[in-house]
């Protein structure tokens, strides 16, 4: 448990974020929340989104929660891990999209 | 519903599950398990084939593999292993003495191993120092169906050379060639080597200053006057003078002009012999005086080729035997001969070495072994010693795996600091080995140093050794039973256990410092048999000199007539009691020559290769060296160039060539005129007290002139006094003439029991090395099986136990470690041994007097390092004892 606290710790480390890792704080930012809705979201695969998740997690860009087992059980499936944007991640966002000026002009999913 | 479409993905999770750190794994199965089961829904709700939707899911999960991984590598880079580290390195300064006993235990294992493996490094793997790409060159050799390495006479070279054989890009030759070099004054003697003109372009060598030898260079007899020479000799002897192209030195009294300098480092072409001069190989007959070239029968040279990097070695033998067919169509070799392809290594002295240096490396590797047990003895001793510290953290919420690292951190840096050691005494000893060899009459130079490999095989080494010894106190030290330490005593079970594996483990350690000990005995023995071994000559006093009559101007004739004056001279002087002279040297590594004689009345079978080894030597040479004459009569000094050809051959040679019957009168023809055989010597040794029985020819100095053989002298006293009145009657005899390596014939078997030498002195190190780790590994473990159990000691003397009851006690625990120790090194000593029995002489693989020495010493310093800390616990004040804890 130690370890997640000294790299939440570090927010600040790591600022320049990849590609893709914005693309998933934009599908994030649009309300995408779980693993496999980023995936359909930004083409991305699996084993890039889930890992990159944790790694905003650990950046304080985003948090996740684990949904409530009586909202699960209602709907006859497990609880489900779901990820949303902190604040510090919309500012990283936006600095993000104005160094990469390609993603302004994808249009946003929930526009679409 | 979603069940039998997720079950592969969920089984794929199921999979990569254990590589998520423990403390986070369930949380990650049931994301994972929860995202599939939702999205295989989703898929049949909307109208998604079953199969297709597992095909989908399927694809999905495999990102769970790339999950797993960095979670559990987040957790690899986490700063706890930085935290390990500081704590560990402070744990070590708080017990200095603890420290340096490791560091020490695992720098001499280490340094050991680099040690070795530096000297067979530059033997095996850089051989050929300043060559670029060494790994390429091999030298090809002949092979007939007896014999693999048979050398090449020029005319074969020449043949094979224009051949051009696939997937050699350059094909080039040498020979050794020993030169009396003139610059002022008395000639001095140097080493060179005679190359064919392409053998700098093969080598990819080229000058540092002037130019190295070219292809212009080998043409007609004497035609090119030219010498390249080394640095070292440019440095050492004309004073790096920056002129010095161009200048003209004499070798063998034969004004030759230096067009160059070889880059520094250059050593020539033979592994591990270092020259000093090189001259193209058609100087050869001017320097010597005598003309080979032309001889297709004589080999001599080491034919040199430079492998093609792409290709394959199966391509380059075949290439080779479509050239050795047509050679043998050509009748330019015998029936049965092809061309083969042989290392570096398997020549010079490395040839030499190699087996011996091999088997060092199997006994170091032990002597690592003895000293990582050790090593982890001190560190369980120390982890009994922190169980309340590890219990302690155990109970703050340290995981097993956590304390399993940390001890293993602190392991691996202890293995790294030891590593150091090891690497700091090696840059020390790897110039060592040559300060082990005896003088030789070879330019011996291992070019040994800590190089990049060495270093890399020490890293290999500090990971192994980190396993080896750092695992298993780790593993006892993590199973740390909580509440029992924290309670303070009641771990019985504990110790008992953990006393049973430092007991297994001495016992391990007295096993191989006994395997090691009886090869180090086996080759002391061996060392003291050859000198008493038949060599096949009388062990006489008696001087042995060096001299070549064409470095002093001498040719053929005035050569013969010298010869009869010199040994009537010296014969005349009263210390000499007979003297000749010899080009074979009893007991030498290399010299001699092969030849195929064809012998009248012998057929030889199909592929039966005729190679008979001989020389020639003087009038009275039997006489001096003591060889018996059993059949006929020895040379003689009616003998002449104008009498009836006459040779005498060794035993095993009559026998084979004349079976049933005297050899006397027979007649064979080497090279030239038919010579009969008048005499039968009895069988020596030629190269080494090991070596099989071979066939020898000895024919007349005086019939087959050689203007450089051995002077033998045996003397009528002490040798070292003769050879001051030998030297001033050579002067008056030839002011002109240098002798050189003048040295006593018990000199000369030094030198040739250089091998057995350097095993016995290696041996004899690295098992004394490994009888003081055994006694500190079973002194330590008494010593600290005893301050465990003071309590238990003063409990028993209190009720009445007497001093000598305790000692022994812990004397007699001791010695059945010991001798359980002894037993099984005694039987892996006989399953090992035979794997020695090539380079033992005369000493049996289970030699009763080296186990039962082995079995003494060992035993005798068992008892003593138990003694000791045995006398300390039975002189336990008992009141003292139970007031401990």
């Amino acid at each position: 448990m130690l370890d997640f606290d000294i790299l939440a710790s570090m927010p600040e480390r790591n600022q320049r974020l990849g590609f893709g890792t914005v693309a998933i704080l934009q599908a994030l930012d649009a309300g995408r929340q779980f693993g496999f809705d980023i995936m359909d979201a930004t083409g991305l695969t699996s084993g890039t989104v889930y890992p990159a998740l944790e790694r905003l997690e650990d950046l304080g860009f985003a948090r996740s929660r684990w949904e409530s087992d009586k909202v699960a059980h209602r709907d006859a499936r497990p609880a489900r891990r779901y990820f949303e944007i902190t604040a510090t991640g919309r500012r990283a966002l936006s600095e993000a999209v104005a160094r990469y000026p390609v993603l302004r002009a994808t249009p946003r999913p929930e526009e679409r | 519903m979603s069940g039998p479409v997720s079950r592969i993905a969920l089984r794929i999770v199921a999979l990569c599950a254990p590589i998520v750190p423990a403390d986070q794994r369930s949380r990650w199965r049931r994301q994972w398990d929860a995202d599939l089961s939702c999205q295989a829904d989703w898929l049949l709700d909307n109208g998604v084939t079953p199969s297709g939707a597992t095909w989908d899911l399927a694809r999905r999960s495999t990102g769970a593999l790339r999950h797993a991984l960095w979670l559990r590598i987040r957790q690899w880079r986490n700063p706890m292993i930085r935290q390990d580290l500081t704590f560990a390195w402070r744990s070590f300064i708080r017990r200095p003495a603890f420290t340096l006993a490791i560091v020490l235990t695992l720098g001499l294992g280490v340094g050991a191993n680099a040690t070795i493996f530096s000297w067979l490094d530059a033997l095996v793997f850089s051989p050929l120092p300043g060559v670029a790409r060494s790994s390429e060159l091999a030298l090809i050799r002949f092979a007939s169906p007896t014999r693999s390495n048979l050398s090449f006479s020029y005319p074969n070279f020449r043949d094979v050379r224009e051949r051009k054989p696939d997937g050699l890009s350059g094909l080039a030759a040498f020979a050794m060639l020993p030169l009396g070099m003139r610059t002022t004054g008395e000639p001095e003697r140097v080493w060179a080597q005679a190359v064919s003109g392409n053998f700098f372009d093969v080598l990819e060598v080229s000058a540092a200053r002037g130019r190295t030898l070219r292809m212009d260079d080998e043409r007609g007899i004497g035609g090119s006057p030219v010498v390249v020479i080394s640095d070292h000799l440019w440095r050492t002897r004309f004073s790096a003078t920056e002129t010095i192209v161009g200048s003209t030195i004499t070798l063998n009294e034969h004004p030759m002009t230096i067009v160059g300098v070889t880059p520094p480092g250059f050593i020539g072409s033979m592994a591990a012999l270092s020259v000093d001069l090189w001259v193209p190989v058609t100087m050869h007959p001017t320097l010597v005086g005598r003309d080979v070239l032309s001889l297709r029968g004589n080999g001599w040279m080491f034919a040199l080729g430079r492998r093609q990097p792409a290709g394959s070695a199966d391509s380059l033998k075949a290439a080779l035997g479509v050239v050795g067919a047509q050679l043998v169509k050509d009748n330019a070799i015998p029936d049965g001969w092809t061309l083969r392809v042989a290392e570096l290594r398997e020549e010079g002295a490395a040839q030499v070495l190699f087996p011996v240096l091999s088997i060092v490396m199997g006994v170091v590797a032990i002597v690592l072994l003895i000293a990582c047990g050790n090593v982890s003895s001190l560190l369980l001793s120390r982890a009994v010693a922190r169980q309340r510290e590890i219990a302690i953290r155990a109970a703050l919420g340290a995981s097993r795996w956590h304390l399993l690292r940390q001890l293993l951190v602190e392991s691996l840096l202890l293995a790294i600091l030891g590593g150091l050691a090891g690497v700091a005494i090696t840059i020390w000893t790897s110039r060592g080995l040559n300060a082990l060899l005896p003088p030789l009459p070879f330019p011996v130079l291992i070019n040994a140093s800590v190089n990049p490999r060495v270093l890399i095989f020490s890293a290999v080494l500090v990971l192994l050794a980190t396993m080896v010894f750092g695992l298993a106190p780790a593993l006892q030290g993590s199973r740390t039973a909580l509440q029992n330490t924290l309670r303070g005593g009641g771990t019985a079970e504990h110790t008992v256990r953990r006393a049973r594996w430092r007991r297994g483990m001495v016992a391990g350690q007295i096993a191989l410092a006994t395997v090691l000990l009886v090869s180090a005995g086996l080759f002391v023995r061996t060392l003291l048999n050859t000198y008493d071994a038949d060599p096949g000559f009388s062990r006489r006093e008696g001087v042995l000199a060096s001299f070549d009559l064409s470095s002093a101007g001498f040719d053929a004739s005035k050569g013969r007539a010298f010869y009869t004056t010199l040994l009537n001279t010296l014969s005349a002087l009263p210390e000499v009691e007979s003297a000749s002279v010899s080009t074979i040297l009893p007991l030498s590594i290399g010299g001699g020559s092969d030849t195929s004689p064809i012998i009248d009345g012998y057929t030889p079978k199909p592929n039966e290769d005729v190679v008979v080894f001989y020389g020639m030597v003087g009038s009275n040479y039997f006489e001096t060296m003591g060889v018996p004459i059993v059949e006929g009569r020895p040379i003689a000094a009616a003998d002449r160039e104008e009498t009836e050809k006459v040779v005498v051959i060794n035993e095993t040679m009559a026998k084979r060539y004349w079976p049933g019957r005297s050899a006397i009168g027979g007649r064979l023809r080497a090279s030239g005129d038919w010579t009969t055989v008048v005499g039968v010597a009895k069988n020596g040794k030629y190269g080494s007290l090991t070596e099989a029985p071979r066939s020898v020819m000895y024919f007349p100095i005086q019939q087959v002139y050689r203007s450089n053989p051995v002077l033998h002298v045996a003397t009528r006293g002490a040798a070292g006094s003769a050879i001051a009145p030998i030297r001033r009657a050579i002067a008056r005899a030839a002011p002109e003439l240098a002798l050189y390596d003048v040295r006593t014939i018990r000199e000369h078997l030094q030198a040739s029991v250089a091998v057995p030498r350097v095993g016995a002195i290696l041996l004899g190190i690295f098992g004394g090395l490994a009888l003081v780790l055994a006694a500190i590994g079973l002194y330590g473990v008494v010593t600290f099986a005893v301050s465990q159990r003071t309590r238990e000691i003063g409990v028993r003397m209190a009720l009445g136990a007497e001093r000598g009851d305790i000692l022994r006690q812990i004397l007699g625990e001791a010695t059945r470690t010991a001798l359980i120790g002894l037993i099984i090194g005694i039987g892996l000593a006989v399953i090992a041994a035979p794997a020695l029995k090539s380079l033992m002489v005369n000493v049996s693989a289970t030699d009763a007097l080296t186990y039962g020495l082995t079995v003494a010493i060992l035993f005798t310093v068992s008892v003593v390092a138990s003694w000791i800390p045995a006398r300390r616990a039975a002189s336990v004040d008992p009141v003292d004892a139970l007031r401990t804890d």
